[in-house]
C-alpha cells in the first residue's frame, strides 16, 4: 500500500517548481528579520532598564537599602546628593531604617504640601499621619532614627523609631486651636528640638516647653516665664532658650538673651548676646551648635530688615561674626553639626545651603516645590551620596532620564517594527 | 567592494543543492505551486535569519524540514491572498491520460485534508519516516501520528475511491 501511495505522491510532487532567486530573497528577508529582532531585543532591554530603574529605590543607581537593624545605635550615615522624581511614593513603613531629612513639599506651587521622610539615598516615603490642619511640623532626631509628629489635632504626639518600628504615643497633646481638648497645645509652625542623646524631645507648647522622655514616656512642662523661645540643647540636660532682652516692649527690644536651663539642678543661667541681634525673634531663629558652645541667630527679615546669620559664643555672649551672603527662607529650621546649614532661597527654589561652601546641600527635583527640609544632624555631617553617576546635576535630563529612556525604547521598538513591515512588504512584492 | 558574506555563500549553496527536494515536499504539503513557493521561502527565510546557529548544529536540512512542516501545519500565514487551486489546478495542458487523472484525483483529495493530516501523510508515505520520526518532526505524540494517519487514509478512501488500492485495505472492525 505504502509503495503505491509513495509513487502517487512522488508523481504528484513532480509538478513542484523552485522560484528563481529563492536563495537571495530568503537570505535578504532573513537578514532583515534578524536585524529587526536585534532592534526589538535592544528596545526590550532598554525598556527593562527603565522598569528596573523605576523599581530601584533611588535615582536609578543601585544603592542598597539602608538596613533597619544594624544595632541599637545605628543612625543615618549621610545625606542625599539629590532627591529625585519617584513615580510611586510609599507610605512610611514601620522599619525603613534611619532617614536623613524630613521634606515638606507640594507637587504644584500653592498646593497643600505633604511631609516626606527622605533616606540618605534620596528615596522618599510619605508621612501620612502628620496633622496638616494647624501647620504642625514633624521633628527628626539627630541620628535620623526617630520621627516625632502630632498624629491628629487632638493628639497623640507619636515618636516612631524607624529602626525598631516601635511607636511611643504621648496622650494629652494636641494642636494649638483654642477648641482643642488636649491638656497641652503644641504651637503651629514651631520646631521641636531633640536632645543630643535622642532621649528627649522639647516641643514648644502654649505656656512653655514640653519635654517628652521617649525612654520612660514621662512628660514635663517647663513654663516659659522669662525664658522665651526653646532653641536647642547645649548638652543632654541643658536646654537653651532665646528671649528678648530687658526693657522689651511690643516688638521693640534692646537685645537678646540666651538662657540655659540645667534640668538636673534646675538652675538658670543667661547671657546677653552682644551686637546687632534682630529686634524681634522668630521661633526658627536660634540654632545651637552640636558641641553646645555656639549659637547662630538666623533671620529672614520677616519681622525687620535684619537678614542673614549672626554667630555668638554661648558662654560669653560675644559676637563671633555675621554671614549675609544667602537669602534665608523661613519657616524652617537650621542645623548645626560639623557645619551650619540654613534654609535659603536659591533663585526661585527653596533649599538648604551649606554656609561653608554656600552651595545647596542637596538638589531637589523641579517636579516638587520644597518648602522646608528638616535635617538629621548626623546626615548633614555625613557624606553626600545616592546620586550615582548623576551626582547633584540639576539639568532637566538628569531628572527625567528614566522617562527619556523609556520613550526612546518605545520609539526604537515602533521604528523597528515599521522597518520590519516595510522590508517584508518590499520582499513580498518582489516575490 | 563588499565581499560575499560567507554565511550567505553557504546558505545559497545549500538552497541550490536542496531546493528542488524541499520544493517537492512543500508542494505536497500545500497542494499548490505558488503556495508551495511561498511556504518554502518563508521556511528558508526563518532559517536564514539564524543561519549561523543552524549550521553550527550540523546538517541544516533536518532543521529546515522541521521548519517547513511547522510552517505548513500551524505557523505559517500567507501575506497575500492567492487563489487556492487544489482540484482545479492546471496540469500543463497535457492530454488527460490515466496517469494524469490519478494525479488530479489525488491532488483534489489531498486538498480536502487538514494541513496536519497532509503533513502526516507526506512524512509517512512520501518521506518514508517511521511513526516515531514523524511525531518528532511534527512535535506531537506517536499516537497522534497514528490516529491522524488512520483518519487521513480513511478520508482519502472516501474522497478518491478510485485510488483505494493505493490507500491499503480498510481496517477490520474487531469485535469486543
Amino acid at each position: 500500500m505504502s509503495a503505491d501511495l509513495h509513487d502517487l505522491l512522488d508523481d504528484l510532487a513532480s509538478d513542484a517548481t523552485v522560484a528563481p532567486g529563492l536563495a537571495d530573497r530568503a537570505w535578504q528577508a532573513g537578514s532583515a528579520r534578524a536585524g529587526a529582532r536585534r532592534l526589538r531585543l535592544a528596545g526590550v532591554a532598554a525598556a527593562l532598564v527603565g522598569v528596573l530603574a523605576l523599581l530601584l529605590p533611588s535615582a536609578g543607581v543601585a544603592v542598597p537599602a539602608l538596613g533597619p537593624a544594624r544595632g541599637e545605635t545605628a543612625g543615618v550615615q549621610g545625606h542625599p546628593e539629590r532627591i529625585g522624581r519617584q513615580w510611586w511614593v510609599r507610605e512610611l513603613p514601620d522599619r525603613p531604617g534611619p532617614v536623613a531629612a524630613l521634606l515638606q513639599a507640594s507637587r504644584r506651587d500653592g498646593e497643600q504640601p505633604d511631609w516626606y521622610a527622605v533616606r540618605a539615598d534620596g528615596h522618599r516615603f510619605h508621612l501620612p499621619e502628620v496633622s496638616h490642619q494647624t501647620d504642625q511640623y514633624p521633628s527628626l532626631s539627630r541620628d535620623g532614627r526617630r520621627v516625632g509628629y502630632l498624629q491628629t489635632e487632638e493628639g497623640p504626639y507619636v515618636v516612631h523609631d524607624l529602626v525598631t518600628g516601635e511607636r511611643t504615643s504621648f496622650e494629652g497633646i494636641g494642636d494649638n486651636r483654642e477648641t482643642t481638648r488636649a491638656r497641652f497645645r503644641v504651637q503651629g509652625q514651631a520646631p521641636a528640638h531633640w536632645s543630643p542623646d535622642g532621649r528627649r524631645v522639647a516641643l514648644t507648647v502654649i505656656g512653655g516647653a514640653l519635654l517628652l522622655d521617649v525612654t520612660t514616656g514621662e512628660v514635663e512642662l517647663l513654663p516659659r516665664g522669662e525664658r522665651g523661645l526653646v532653641t536647642g540643647w547645649r548638652a543632654e540636660d541643658r536646654l537653651v532658650w532665646l528671649t528678648p532682652g530687658p526693657g522689651s516692649g511690643a516688638g521693640a527690644v534692646s537685645g537678646v538673651r540666651a538662657v540655659t536651663t540645667d534640668l538636673r539642678s534646675r538652675t538658670v543661667a543667661d547671657v546677653v548676646l552682644a551686637g546687632a541681634a534682630p529686634s524681634v525673634l522668630s521661633q526658627w531663629a536660634g540654632v545651637v551648635s552640636d558641641d553646645g558652645r555656639r549659637l547662630a541667630v538666623v533671620s529672614d527679615g520677616t519681622f525687620d530688615s535684619v537678614t542673614g546669620v549672626q554667630l555668638f559664643d554661648l558662654t560669653s555672649g560675644q559676637a563671633l561674626g555675621a554671614l549675609t551672603p544667602v537669602e534665608v527662607w523661613q519657616p524652617c529650621a537650621s542645623t548645626w553639626g560639623d557645619r551650619l546649614v540654613v534654609p535659603a532661597r536659591v533663585g526661585q527654589r527653596l533649599t538648604t545651603v551649606d554656609l561653608g561652601t554656600l552651595e545647596p546641600l542637596t538638589a531637589v527635583t523641579p517636579s516638587l516645590f520644597p518648602l522646608c527640609l528638616l535635617w538629621a544632624t548626623d546626615a548633614v555631617d555625613g557624606p553626600a551620596g545616592g546620586g550615582g553617576l548623576l551626582g547633584s546635576t540639576d539639568a532637566w535630563w538628569a531628572w527625567w532620564w528614566k522617562e527619556v529612556l523609556i520613550g526612546a525604547a518605545a520609539v526604537l521598538g515602533v521604528g523597528a517594527e515599521r522597518v520590519r513591515r516595510a522590508r517584508a512588504t518590499k520582499l513580498s512584492a518582489r516575490g | 567592494m563588499r565581499g560575499v558574506d560567507p554565511g550567505q555563500e553557504g546558505f545559497s549553496a545549500f538552497v541550490h543543492a536542496r531546493s528542488a527536494a524541499l520544493a517537492r515536499t512543500a508542494f505536497l504539503l500545500t497542494g499548490d505551486r505558488h503556495l508551495a513557493e511561498d511556504l518554502l521561502q518563508e521556511a528558508l527565510t526563518r532559517v536564514a535569519s539564524r543561519w549561523g546557529k543552524v549550521v553550527a548544529g550540523g546538517d541544516p536540512e533536518p532543521y529546515v524540514r522541521r521548519v517547513l512542516y511547522t510552517c505548513a501545519v500551524d505557523g505559517w500565514r500567507r501575506r497575500r491572498p492567492r487563489e487556492v487551486l487544489g482540484a482545479t489546478r492546471e496540469v500543463g495542458g497535457a492530454a488527460f491520460s490515466e496517469a494524469s487523472d490519478r494525479r488530479l484525483v489525488l491532488a483534489a483529495a489531498l486538498a480536502r485534508l487538514t494541513p496536519r493530516q497532509r503533513a502526516v501523510l507526506v512524512l509517512r508515505f512520501y518521506e518514508d519516516r517511521t511513526e516515531v520520526q514523524a511525531a518528532a518532526e511534527l512535535g506531537c505524540s506517536v499516537s497522534t501520528v497514528k490516529s491522524q494517519t488512520r483518519v487521513a487514509l480513511a478520508r482519502l478512501r472516501e474522497l478518491a475511491p478510485e485510488l483505494a488500492d493505493a490507500f491499503g485495505p480498510v481496517p477490520l472492525e474487531v469485535a469486543p
